[in-house]
């Protein structure tokens, strides 16, 4: 379809365009392409008839999950526009770094977030989840030991999680964290004999959407 | 005018991901924080 001998893209009706664009987007997800997704299926949200609230509401059940994973939270008003309620304690979470919420929703919603077949899509936010948490400590770090602000000691991490009822031992911490490295979430290195993360004195928490989110 | 919806454009929130520790969970975490220091001060004056 993309190639040039082929008709151009514009000359076909925007209902077509509409529900191409849809299932490339779709298809990218499966794909682990998150950028294509978003893309394909912000064109299929953008250029739907206006009226078409259920097509609407089809795009956006698998453009929302691709743009959390990719950092971008929807806003209150499209949460209301389209009832995407399903989604705000996932959102939230995501915001304050709530791996508790997030883990209760997952819990809660799994029956239907397996229906709307974006359950392992979802599954991937818990990296997020966690990173928002590390950053909170790490910045909290700094404010109290600022000439260490580099050298984060994983009991904080520990302690953190254990303050939202998440009782883990240090190894199953290290593994959270030598995760968060490996998908490029946090720009760092464990000590596993001082059991510190040293991260990067500039731009430690790159953006999400240059994380490595495919597995 | 068209049938296409741009309406939709700007809906996503980008600015979210701060280092803002105003919030009431990162404020008790500085609490946890500093009583865990504190013991490990202790600890290594003993």
């Amino acid at each position: 379809v993309d190639s040039r001998q082929f008709a151009a893209f514009n000359a076909f009706p925007a209902a077509q365009r509409v529900t191409y664009k849809f299932y490339v987007g779709r298809l990218a997800v499966f794909d682990e392409n998150y950028q294509e997704a978003r893309a394909s299926l912000e064109y299929a949200l953008q250029h739907c008839h206006r009226a078409a609230q259920r097509n609407k509401a089809l795009v956006l059940k698998y453009l929302v999950p691709v743009q959390l994973l990719l950092g971008h939270l929807p806003s209150p008003a499209l949460v209301a526009a389209h009832q995407l309620h399903q989604y705000e304690p996932i959102i939230a979470a995501m915001r304050s770094g709530d791996v508790k919420l997030f883990n209760n929703t997952m819990d809660a919603q799994q029956f239907r977030f397996i229906q709307e077949g974006t359950y392992l899509l979802l599954e991937k936010l818990r990296y997020a989840v966690f990173r928002r948490l590390l950053r909170k400590v790490h910045a909290v770090h700094a404010k109290l030991e600022p000439e260490k602000r580099a050298q984060i000691p994983l009991a904080q991490f520990q302690a953190a999680l254990a303050m939202q009822g998440l009782e883990l031992d240090m190894d199953e911490v290290e593994c959270i964290a030598a995760n968060l490295i490996f998908r490029k979430y946090v720009k760092g290195y464990l000590s596993h004999k001082a059991k510190i993360m040293v991260v990067a004195k500039t731009d430690p928490f790159p953006p999400l959407d240059t994380a490595a989110l495919a597995d | 005018a068209s049938a296409e919806d741009p309406a939709n454009a700007a809906l996503w929130e980008q600015d979210w991901d701060d280092d803002n520790i105003q919030d009431d969970f990162s404020q008790r975490l500085k609490a946890e924080l500093q009583r865990q220091m504190q013991q490990q001060q202790q600890g290594a004056g003993k």
